[in-house]
C-alpha cells in the first residue's frame, strides 16, 4: 500500500522562477535515471514523479549549491514557465523547497519524455563537494 | 573509484527529508541495517550515510560527513567476496 505524500499548501512558483536537478551520471540528464527515480517514487507514493528544487527568495541558487545540490557536480536548470505545461505540473511536496514534477496523467513515458525535451541548461557546481573516500 | 554501497538517487527525500533508495540495490542487502554508515548514491553524486530506517524494501537514510563517518568505525570497508 502506498505512503501518504505531504504536499505543502504554497502558492504556485513563478512562472520565472529557476527548479535544480542533480545530475547523477556522465550524459547529462539521463532518461532513465528520471524514469528510475519516477518508478521509485510510485512504488512508495502511488504516483509517478520526478524530483527537483525550486530556487526562490528563501533558497537561492548559490544556497543549493552548497545544500541539496552539494554532492553533485553538475545539475540541471530550467525554468518554471518551460516546465510547465505540456501535461507536467509542479507538485510541493515533502519538505521546501522539494517539488515533484508529474504529469497531469500520471503517464510515465510522457512525464520523462516530456521532461528531457524541456529547455534545460546543465550547469557546474562551483560548490561541490569532493570529499574523500 | 568510487565504491557505492546503496546506488541512489539524492534528489530523492521523504517527507522528513531523508533520502530513499531501493535495499534490493544494494550490494549486499543483509549488511544493511538501522545506524549502518555507507556510501550511498551514484558515482559522480555520492555521500557518506546512515541509516535511518528500512521499510517495505525501502531504505531511509541521512547524508553525513566523512568525519562523522569516521566517528561512526572505520570508513574502508572489505569489498565483498565474489560468491
Amino acid at each position: 500500500m502506498a505512503k501518504d505524500r505531504a504536499r505543502r499548501d504554497e502558492r504556485a512558483p513563478e512562472p520565472d522562477q529557476l527548479v535544480v536537478r542533480g545530475v547523477l551520471g556522465d550524459a547529462g540528464l539521463d532518461p532513465e535515471d528520471l524514469r528510475a527515480n519516477a518508478v521509485a517514487n510510485r512504488d512508495l507514493y502511488g504516483f509517478f514523479a520526478i524530483s527537483v528544487w525550486l530556487v526562490g527568495a528563501d533558497y537561492p541558487l548559490g544556497s543549493l549549491e552548497q545544500t541539496k545540490l552539494v554532492k553533485f557536480d553538475q545539475y540541471a536548470e530550467f525554468v518554471v514557465a518551460d516546465l510547465v505545461g505540456h501535461g507536467l505540473e509542479l507538485w510541493a511536496t515533502g519538505q521546501s523547497p522539494h517539488y515533484d514534477v508529474v504529469h497531469s496523467r500520471n503517464d510515465l513515458d510522457a512525464l520523462v519524455e516530456v521532461m528531457v525535451a524541456t529547455p534545460h541548461q546543465v550547469r557546474s557546481n562551483p560548490h561541490v563537494d569532493r570529499e574523500e573516500h | 573509484m568510487i565504491y557505492i554501497d546503496l546506488p541512489a538517487d539524492l534528489n530523492f527525500e521523504d517527507d522528513e527529508g531523508r533520502n530513499i533508495a531501493r535495499l534490493s540495490e544494494a550490494v549486499n542487502p543483509s549488511a544493511i541495517h538501522h545506524g549502518s554508515v555507507l556510501v550511498a548514491g551514484a558515482p559522480r553524486a555520492w555521500s557518506w550515510a546512515v541509516v535511518d530506517a528500512i521499510e517495505d524494501g525501502f531504505v531511509y537514510f541521512r547524508q553525513i560527513s566523512a568525519q562523522e563517518a569516521a566517528q561512526r568505525g572505520p570508513l574502508i570497508a572489505p569489498l565483498p567476496r565474489p560468491a
